[in-house]
């Protein structure tokens, strides 16, 4: 699965912190309202955005002061492709870790480790590589999926 | 971070004041969660009314701020958004807090 080709209907460069993140993701979704008002309607993409941005800022680019990553994004009828970019450390298996199956238990509650799977779950398709260094995932996030995902 | 309790009979009322609880502020959020237990008794009912967006971690420190609560105090929410309410289904959030439509049905529980 790749991108649809051709320029980006939203290109983002994000510094790698949690601020620069929430007014990307804030950025965006004022440029939607605007261009793409159906999608801007729908909150899953959203989401997933803001689990996947904060993977990035917290495990591939820790540590990296002054590092960054791109988001462009694609607009479609169905759904939002995306493709994140970064250079920074590889995922220690090679792949996005597979998402939690068990619920959670009222004596051993986790305070984290939620974000592949909400990612996993409002996502069609996510696909990740590492080529030359970059980190590159790419997710495909149908409009209006989180109602789905509720059933 | 604007965090704003009250003490009401039994329950404590706090009114999360703020549109998103994401990575960008869930640490502010848990710090100031901890002075807004410390502050005051009985059960605590954290409205989420006016929070439009919350991520995974902002859920994480509203369950880290659920395990500062002593023995004996229990924490409760309310009056959950839309993308609110979606992220507790999801991560089965949902079955381990009581979950209140309406602050008013909150305090009225805890009359």
């Amino acid at each position: 699965m790749k991108p649809p080709s051709g320029k980006p209907d939203h290109h983002h460069r994000v510094a790698a912190r949690h601020e620069a993140v929430t007014a990307c993701l804030i950025a965006l979704r004022d440029e939607m309202v605007d261009a793409h008002p159906l999608a801007a309607r729908d909150d899953a993409w959203e989401i997933v955005l803001a689990e996947a941005c904060t993977n990035i800022v917290e495990h591939a680019l820790a540590e990296r002061p002054g590092a960054a990553f791109t988001l462009s994004a694609w607009l479609r009828d169905d759904a939002m492709y995306v493709r994140l970019r970064d250079r920074g450390l590889p995922m220690p298996t090679g792949y996005p870790p597979p998402p939690c199956a068990a619920p959670p238990r009222a004596d051993t509650l986790p305070e984290g480790g939620f974000g592949w799977s909400i990612i996993g779950r409002l996502c069609r398709r996510v696909r990740f590589a590492r080529r030359a260094g970059e980190n590159r995932l790419d997710l495909v996030i149908p409009f209006f999926a989180a109602a789905r995902a509720r059933k | 971070m604007k965090l704003n309790g009250r003490q009401l009979g039994d329950a404590y009322l706090v009114t999360v004041d703020v549109p998103r609880i994401d990575a960008a502020v869930a640490i502010r959020f848990r710090e100031e969660m901890r002075e807004q237990i410390e502050a005051s008794t009985g059960t605590l009912i954290l409205d989420l009314g006016p929070v439009g967006f919350i991520d995974s971690s902002g859920l994480g420190a509203i369950v880290a701020a659920m395990k500062l609560m002593p023995n004996g105090r229990r924490m409760e929410l309310a009056a959950l958004g839309p993308v609110v309410d979606k992220v507790f289904r999801m991560t089965r959030m949902d079955s381990i807090f009581r979950i209140h439509a309406s602050v008013d049905e909150a305090t009225a529980a805890h009359g």
